[in-house]
């Protein structure tokens, strides 16, 4: 943990703090609500970790699922869309945006980058406000396919298919024919 | 084995940096893909096909586990401004929590690859 190389012997003064010093002003709130975000972030994992888990454990092998399988995690994925939980996943959403937001113009203070050639195109793309754009741009391009997946589910699978990953998979849940669509 | 006089801290901070990243720039799109997921027969079997590609469950556990890793951490390092001094005991608990999720992902990976191969 903590390197105590220089342990001083005297027991020292610790100033009190109210726990809740950060209640009193607004740039204070916002820097705990920042913090704040990662137990929506933990508890989102947590939900992720159900889903997971339901399905890798009803599955007998990959080309088949079984029914009472396929029913438990039918069962799970309309408990993920009762209204509450749907609620929930908004909150953790704007709890994550916040994050993005507060995180992206951080990175250009944290990172330092380390080429030789100061004045290298590379050097200036991965430094300062050119490294938030590119930040951005990444968010905004996965983002974006996200939304994409949430109004057609299917593509995702459909993309997949040509490549032959699932083929075998598929036919064993729909019989010979494959995707019925 | 073990030196006294170097930190472990860099292991943590490297994960919290790397989870953090994962949570700004990928979270969100699963979040909503998430809340698109239809319960019908048809798109449960496709999200099943989808999730159980070996490549596509490496990426999704590995994204989960930088995740956990991120907001174990900063838990962490919050208990300190909640007026929480840390020790021994907190460090194994948050850090175990991160482990023990990190292991049941891990486990339920390695059900879904084995189940691939036999």
């Amino acid at each position: 943990m903590t390197m105590d190389l220089d342990k001083s012997t005297r027991k020292p003064f610790v100033r009190p703090v109210e726990a809740s010093w950060w209640t009193k002003k607004g740039f204070y709130l916002a820097y705990m609500l920042r913090e704040g975000t990662c137990l929506l972030v933990l508890a989102f994992v947590l939900e992720m970790l159900g889903l997971y888990i339901m399905t890798a454990l009803h599955i007998t092998d990959i080309q088949h699922m079984n029914q009472a399988g396929l029913e438990s995690l039918q069962s799970y994925i309309k408990f993920l869309g009762h209204p509450v939980m749907i609620a929930f996943n908004v909150l953790v959403l704007i709890a994550v945006l916040y994050h993005a937001f507060t995180w992206f113009p951080l990175m250009p203070k944290a990172t330092r980058v380390i080429i030789k050639d100061r004045k290298s195109g590379l050097y200036k793309l991965l430094e300062g406000k050119y490294l938030v754009a590119l930040l951005v741009l990444a968010f905004v391009a996965t983002t974006a396919a996200g939304i994409i997946f949430f109004y057609y589910p299917q593509l995702i699978a459909k993309l997949l298919t040509p490549l032959g990953l699932f083929e075998d998979a598929l036919k064993g849940l729909f019989g010979s024919k494959g995707l019925p669509f | 084995m073990f030196r006294k006089d170097r930190s472990d801290e860099p292991i943590y901070w490297g994960l919290f940096g790397a989870g953090g990243m994962v949570v700004a720039i990928v979270l969100p799109a699963i979040i909503i893909a998430t809340m698109g997921l239809n319960h019908s027969v048809l798109d449960t079997a496709m999200f099943a096909n989808v999730i159980l590609s070996p490549v596509f469950s490496l990426a999704f556990i590995g994204i989960m586990i930088l995740c956990t890793w991120h907001a174990l951490h900063r838990i962490y390092h919050t208990l300190h401004d909640l007026t929480i001094h840390v020790g021994t005991l907190h460090h194994l608990l948050i850090y175990g929590l991160a482990l023990l999720i990190s292991l049941a992902f891990i486990g339920c990976y390695l059900i879904i690859l084995f189940k691939n191969l036999f």
